[in-house]
């Protein structure tokens, strides 16, 4: 045990939602201290980096992976996790300063009403301790932080307009949103709400089409959760980078006393604080918890429910390539624009999965370059020149996210055997998809064919092994009932009363929507009950 | 031999000095009312954009004109600016015709204090009387009230005396009208009307005396317009030298630049005179700004600054040629390193901008090639933010993510490439000037 | 399979190298200090004349030649007689195998998972008019919605 410090407010992880309760505090005139497993890398830096790579459709090789503080990254989530269940678990994520929100594709949907209770409404699943209603305001509050555009509620019903007006639409999917509404309306493709900015906002340039949202916004038009780390420590919060945190330390009234964290050396450090908020994403959170056993509690910190690590939810996916008819020319603009939400909600979720269906809108000039070379013939420039006109105009890529229930055999469990190369156990994963879903994407690789007919592709290929979509969620499950919930309706421990999880693991849902705006607005909400307690 | 006199002598002057002051509160000629005249009031509006009030009196856009921007002046500490607005209590709505004139072209408040030359009366002494009355008009019909105290001066007693001021307007305050000058144009009279009266042009870019005072108001005297440092910013030489000044612009990229804040391949307006394009210039009309770029172009050449035009300078850059797959790491990144990362998505990896030059070029950039960095430093540290009624342009602002170190290197690369000559910023002058 | 025309990749470059054909090229063994600017000029001048491009960017030809070579030793080598074969119109498989390697190289900037260019990626010009390169700005703000077509 190398020092001791202290904080009001004691933060491990520096994501987006670690940042935002970081930021409302220390504004409030608290003390806040953020621990962050990782380093802290200047977005320059990560823009070269991912020039220099030679795979420009790895999402995460431009980012560090250091030995103390290992993460799921897109070639070899292997690596790390140890995969336990009858198909792969593969979503990746961060673990440095700013988070995850570093290389997402910039989409802030808001759930719907119907997604915070299925239990009561389709008799699946399980309802929230919380509404949407109740929700309402800090989505709000979200999407000005974050700053987010928009041209309809989609859904989900508003009450403010949004912060920023919404930009316009890239050719290729106006068009294909155009020609697959017209063959059926129930598609119901739309354009989506977005955090890139429409116009100079809060310091941020206006997005001009660097067509990189993932891996990396060159320019920070798009949102990322470093700002807000920025902004906490402009009003006052520290972050400590590089610092894993690897116990958590119950005092004798069941309250948190402190968090031991590890530096990159593996030496060891202990902060003492009067209020603690877990914030390390979905995988990390659970194992923290887990591994913090002791007599007391020999099943890990806040685990009276046997919940901690269950329930793991994702967005399994299925997706289809094709060449469309004439060139739509995808890859200008942003990286995704649209979707496709008329299966999001309704009745039939009462026995299969809702998803939401999208493309991939991303410049293929290099690898369809490559794949042309792979044929092997020496072309003449001006046929080489045509060909990859023809192929990168017209390369088309839908994905889709299914919903699946919170299905307690899916979970995150530390591994007993396995450890980084500080010691901190490597996480197991148990993972499955269901008939509910399945069910589901039987009717998406319908809707995939009638995409492709509608858009006149050929050269059609499906993917219909489920892989996840980086959008984790579940593992400390809100609820009502601390027998078979990790934390309440207000994001706080059953068991600890200054124990707090901001993350996407309270999540009792997935829903069909990108998950960052709800972990945002459950992040502010979480900070307005601190600043009435701290 | 006994010197009984010069006791004498100087207690008479001093009657004469405190006889003089009392003399030099001069009085504004206006008198009466100014109807609510929607035409007036509209012209008023022109003059108001004209004479850049906002830049100083506008913090916060919802409140035009209610004052509160904090300035540096010298020897006194801070300043707020007033609150402008027609509102009774907090603004200026009491004031009468003759008060406010007293104000803008005379540095007198309506209590008889003297304004601080912060306030530039010494160029709007030679606004002419109509245009006071569309002002007066303006700021009384044609502003929102807006009820705001702004903070005192932070200067201690005896600081706070504003009497000094008298003195200082006797050294350096003509106040004198603009007066048509026969054997030119039209053209050139309004533009010179402009650029010494409302658009007060000197205010930043002619040098200044051991009073702070301007060393010349207009063309006549020497050293007009020929360039000064504004705190951390230059305020660059704009006579008609070729090399030190902007002699070798034609009179329509002035023109441009002004309009805009933007001629591709030879400038962009960035810190205060963005906020003059945003506030001003780009507000007005086309042939006051041709006025306005006709005068300039015929001011004497002075030719302190720069043995070379600014805009002119600089190459495309190679470098990614030979770092393109090469790994870095903080120890090994090179200062083109940072300008690949950092700064070529918008500007390209060669320097060139984009092809519309809506992200402008490095080279061939008149902040890029000065000999004073700082500037370029300026917008590394802070961005730039630049918005008119037809665009809204933001360049973001990397002192949160570059060190001091960085910055100082990426800046001597910066100038080196696409400059003249490579500047020797360092570490501490970075820092200066955050 | 598209056969290469064996008139139409005699462009002017490789008219001038044929010109000093024999002078400047690689002989095996050879000791001056111009060597390997000379295998460069010959893989500049080869990779000029598949590329159908007058000006190729030297430093990344450099840099290309360098990474083939650890992936093709005896490349240098090949040059020359890949010069002639392409001049004379009668390149063998084996050429074409090298040639296409060459290519590539040029097109998609690198060289197996070798990164050598990316902005000068030649297949990024099949595509400028209407795409931009990922990572740098596509034009003014909000340009994407007008159709390229």
């Amino acid at each position: 045990m190398n020092d001791t410090q202290d904080a009001d407010i004691v933060i491990v992880g520096a994501g987006v939602a670690g940042s935002m309760v970081a930021h409302q505090l220390a504004m409030a005139g608290k003390s806040v201290l953020i621990l962050e497993a990782g380093p802290r890398v200047p977005r320059w830096q990560t823009v070269e980096r991912f020039r220099n790579q030679p795979d420009k459709g790895d999402m995460s090789e431009a980012y560090p992976n250091p030995p103390w503080a290992p993460a799921p990254h897109y070639s070899k989530p292997h690596d790390y996790y140890i995969q336990k269940g009858a198909i792969v678990y593969a979503s990746e994520y961060l673990r440095m300063v700013g988070g995850t929100t570093w290389h997402f594709t910039a989409n802030t949907w808001r759930f719907r009403p119907n997604d915070f209770k299925e239990k009561s409404t389709f008799g699946v699943g399980r309802d929230w301790p919380i509404s949407y209603d109740d929700l309402e305001p800090y989505y709000y509050k979200a999407e000005v932080e974050i700053g987010v555009t928009g041209d309809q509620d989609y859904g989900s019903p508003r009450k403010q307009p949004y912060p920023m007006r919404q930009p316009p639409t890239p050719y290729a999917e106006k068009v294909a949103m155009e020609l697959l509404n017209a063959f059926n309306p129930e598609f119901n493709v739309t354009t989506q709400p977005a955090c890139r900015a429409s116009r100079p906002y809060d310091g941020r340039p206006t997005c001009s089409g660097n067509n990189n949202c993932s891996p990396i916004c060159p320019i920070g038009a798009m949102y990322n959760g470093i700002m807000h780390v920025e902004k906490a420590e402009h009003a006052g919060a520290r972050v400590l980078e590089n610092a894993v945190a690897y116990k958590i330390e119950v005092g004798p009234d069941r309250k948190i006393k402190a968090v031991h964290y590890k530096d990159s050396q593996g030496a060891s450090h202990r902060i003492i604080g009067k209020y603690f908020v877990l914030a390390s994403h979905t995988i990390e959170t659970p194992k923290l918890m887990l591994i913090s056993t002791s007599g007391d509690y020999p099943n890990g910190v806040g685990n009276s429910s046997g919940m901690v690590g269950r329930n793991l939810m994702d967005h399994p996916k299925t997706s289809v390539t094709f060449y469309s008819g004439k060139p739509l020319w995808p890859g200008r603009g942003p990286e995704q624009s649209t979707s496709m939400i008329g299966y999001c909600d309704g009745a039939f979720r009462s026995t299969m999965a809702a998803k939401k269906i999208q493309n991939w809108d991303l410049n293929v000039t290099l690898s369809e370059t490559q794949k042309i070379f792979k044929e092997g013939k020496l072309l003449k420039p001006a046929a080489l020149n045509a060909r990859i006109r023809d192929r990168a105009s017209r390369f088309m890529s839908y994905n889709s996210y299914h919903e699946i229930l919170p299905l307690p055999t899916n979970r995150v469990v530390p591994s007993k055997t396995e450890k980084d190369a500080i010691g901190i156990p490597r996480p197991e994963i148990y993972w499955n998809v269901d008939d509910y879903v399945k069910r589901g994407a039987a009717h998406t690789r319908k809707v995939f064919a009638d995409i492709v007919s509608v858009l006149g592709g050929s050269e059609t290929e499906y993917d219909d092994t489920f892989g996840t979509s980086q959008h984790p969620v579940g593992t400390t499950i809100m609820g009502n009932d601390p027998r078979d919930s990790v934390v309440d309706a207000d994001c706080r421990s059953f068991d600890h009363q200054n124990l707090f999880i901001a993350s996407g693991a309270v999540m009792a849902s997935v829903s069909t929507f990108n998950i960052t705006l709800t972990i945002a607005a459950l992040a502010l909400r979480v900070a307005d009950t601190l600043k009435k307690e701290v | 031999m006994n010197k009984w006199w010069v006791p004498a002598v100087v207690v008479l002057a001093g009657i004469v000095v405190v006889a003089g002051l009392a003399l030099h509160k001069p009085h504004s000629p206006l008198s009466g009312e100014v109807a609510d005249d929607p035409a007036l009031v509209q012209r008023g509006r022109y003059l108001a954009a004209a004479g850049d009030c906002a830049s100083c009196h506008t913090v916060s856009d919802a409140s035009p004109y209610a004052g509160g921007l904090a300035m540096p002046v010298p020897l006194v500490g801070t300043i707020h600016t007033p609150n402008i607005t027609p509102d009774a209590q907090t603004g200026i709505g009491t004031w009468s015709l003759a008060a406010f004139d007293r104000a803008v072209r005379y540095g007198i408040r309506k209590d008889g204090k003297n304004l601080y030359p912060a306030m530039p009366y010494v160029s709007y002494a030679k606004v002419d009387d109509e245009d006071i009355k569309a002002l007066y008009a303006y700021f009384k019909y044609g502003v929102r009230a807006v009820s705001q105290v702004n903070p005192a001066p932070s200067a201690a007693w005896p600081m706070t005396m504003r009497w000094p001021l008298q003195l200082w307007n006797v050294a350096f305050f003509d106040g004198s009208r603009y007066q048509i000058k026969s054997g030119h144009d039209a053209q050139w009279n309004r533009g010179a009307y402009l650029a010494q009266g409302l658009a007060h042009c000197g205010t930043c870019h002619t040098p200044r005396g051991i009073g702070f005072q301007q060393v010349a108001l207009d063309e006549t005297g020497s050293g007009y317009l020929s360039g000064a440092l504004l705190g951390k910013w230059e305020a660059y030489n704009i006579t008609s030298d070729s090399n030190a000044g902007i002699g070798s612009w034609s009179p329509e990229q002035l023109r441009e630049y002004l309009a805009t804040g933007n001629v591709p391949g030879v400038a962009q307006a960035a810190g205060p005179m963005a906020e003059a394009v945003a506030h001003s210039f780009s507000q007005m009309n086309r042939d006051d700004m041709a006025a306005l770029a006709a005068y300039v172009k015929t001011t004497p050449p002075v030719s302190t600054g720069t043995p070379h035009p600014r805009q002119a300078q600089g190459t495309p850059s190679d470098v990614v040629a030979g770092l393109r797959g090469v790994s870095f790491n903080d120890a090994t990144a090179k200062p083109a390193r940072i300008f690949l990362g950092a700064c070529a998505s918008c500007h390209h990896w060669t320097g060139a901008g984009t092809r519309d030059g809506y992200y402008p070029s490095l080279f061939h950039n008149s902040t890029v090639g000065a000999p004073n960095p700082n500037n370029l430093a300026q917008v590394i540290l802070h961005g730039l933010h630049r918005k008119t009624a037809s665009q809204d342009i933001r360049m973001p602002a990397f002192g949160s993510t570059l060190s001091d170190k960085e910055v100082a290197a990426l800046v001597n690369f910066l100038t080196g490439q696409f400059g003249a000559n490579a500047a020797q910023m360092t570490e501490e002058g970075v820092s200066k000037l955050r | 399979m598209v056969p290469i025309s064996r008139r139409h990749f005699v462009g002017a470059t490789l008219a001038i190298l044929g010109a000093g054909a024999t002078a400047g090229l690689p002989a095996q063994g050879l000791e001056s200090e111009g060597a390997e600017n000379t295998a460069l000029d010959t893989f500049m001048a080869v990779s000029r004349a598949l590329t159908g491009r007058s000006q190729l960017d030297r430093a990344v030809g450099a840099r290309l030649l360098e990474a083939l070579e650890k992936v093709t030793p005896s490349i240098a080598a090949q040059m020359p007689p890949l010069a002639r074969a392409l001049k004379s119109g009668a390149p063998n498989a084996q050429q074409e195998t090298v040639a296409l390697e060459i290519m590539q190289a040029w097109y998609v900037g690198m060289v197996g998972k070798v990164v050598v260019t990316y902005e000068q990626a030649l297949a990024f010009d099949a595509v400028s008019d209407n795409l931009s390169i990922r990572s740098y700005v596509g034009g003014a703000p909000l340009f994407w919605a007008k159709d390229p077509t």
